[in-house]
């Protein structure tokens, strides 16, 4: 997973990266809510993890932010010293997904995030998907077998149909795959998603014959369901 | 967080950076009392981030000294007296870590 760190001391940035980048995780720190902000703007993580305390704004200004913003249902996890009640419940009714009290420990802390990603759909690293038969999606080694047989793809092809399995029986917006795909780039546009979805729909033969299609629900998005759901 | 899990080389580059965070912590202190009446933020704020990050790198006891400290700046229990008595004990713990 991408996970976003805002962190401003840099001795707790270095190891909380570190714990997480050994599982796996794609982790990428800012000292500053407006650091951050500005970088969502570019790139959607799928998890955000924000320190309470900061110099500027605080990680509550963020997640207010992040609610009202097009960043929507985007996971947050709060890591921080503030350990009252209060504070706790506060951050948890302004929609955080999870609370964490420093100094955090390694392994909940690992588990904490990577659940709340789970819990929103994103793709743990080193994992094979479950239920894809005939088609196998192996995320950590970025291939896509179908009837045992890799199926050549792009970077981004690869992620679009990794997110759509992952996701599969859900209707998933065009916006979303564009930011959870390509990071919400300002040159591309959903005609982008479009001829990306086209492709692999031929590429790795999502039809009938494989037990599945991926369905376009006009003006909203795509769905990838069963062929006999 | 007993601090097993953290890299030699990151555990004794956190050890090298105490005596300059106990220099930090007079010269904040010191700050906080000239002011009238005494201005605790910028103390409360260095001690809220060493007691995030003493535990992670195995100074249980140094997280809690910083902690406690936190929550006498924000109960307002402490005295400036006893606010500096305790923040020159937790200087003297750093320096001795």
């Amino acid at each position: 997973m991408r996970i976003d760190l805002l962190e401003d001391d840099p001795d707790q940035a270095e190891m909380i990266s570190l714990w997480l980048t050994e599982e796996g995780h794609d982790v990428h720190w800012y000292r500053s809510g407006g650091d951050l902000t500005r970088a969502l703007h570019r790139d959607v993580p799928d998890v955000l993890l924000l320190d309470w305390i900061l110099p500027e704004s605080s990680g509550m200004d963020v997640l207010t932010w992040v609610r009202q913003s097009f960043l929507g249902r985007i996971p947050v996890v709060f890591i921080t010293a503030q350990d009252s009640e209060e504070h706790i419940v506060a951050a948890l009714q302004a929609g955080a997904d999870d609370y964490l009290v420093k100094p955090p420990r390694r392994r909940e802390l690992i588990a904490r995030v990577q659940a709340v990603g789970r819990r929103a759909g994103a793709i743990q690293p080193s994992e094979i998907l479950q239920g894809t038969d005939p088609y196998v999606v192996d995320v950590g080694r970025r291939v896509i077998l179908l009837k045992n047989q890799p199926v050549e793809l792009t970077s981004k092809e690869f992620d679009l149909a990794a997110y759509m399995f992952a996701n599969a029986g859900r209707l998933v917006k065009r916006g979303v795959l564009l930011e959870r795909v390509w990071g919400r780039s300002q040159t591309i546009t959903t005609r982008t998603v479009d001829a990306h979805i086209s492709r692999i729909r031929k590429k790795l033969e999502i039809d009938e014959s494989n037990g599945w299609r991926l369905i376009s629900v006009y003006q909203h998005g795509y769905r990838m369901e069963r062929s006999n759901s | 967080m007993s601090g097993e899990q953290v890299p030699q080389a990151l555990r004794l580059r956190y050890l090298a950076s105490l005596p300059g965070k106990a220099d930090e912590f007079e010269r904040v202190l010191a700050d906080a009392l000239a002011a009238s009446p005494p201005n605790w933020s910028g103390l409360r704020a260095l001690a809220h981030k060493l007691a995030g990050s003493a535990g992670m790198y195995g100074y249980d006891q140094l997280g809690d000294r910083a902690r406690e400290l936190v929550h006498e700046i924000d109960t307002r229990s402490g005295s400036a007296e006893s606010l500096s008595a305790q923040t020159l004990a937790l200087v003297a713990a750093l320096r001795a870590t």
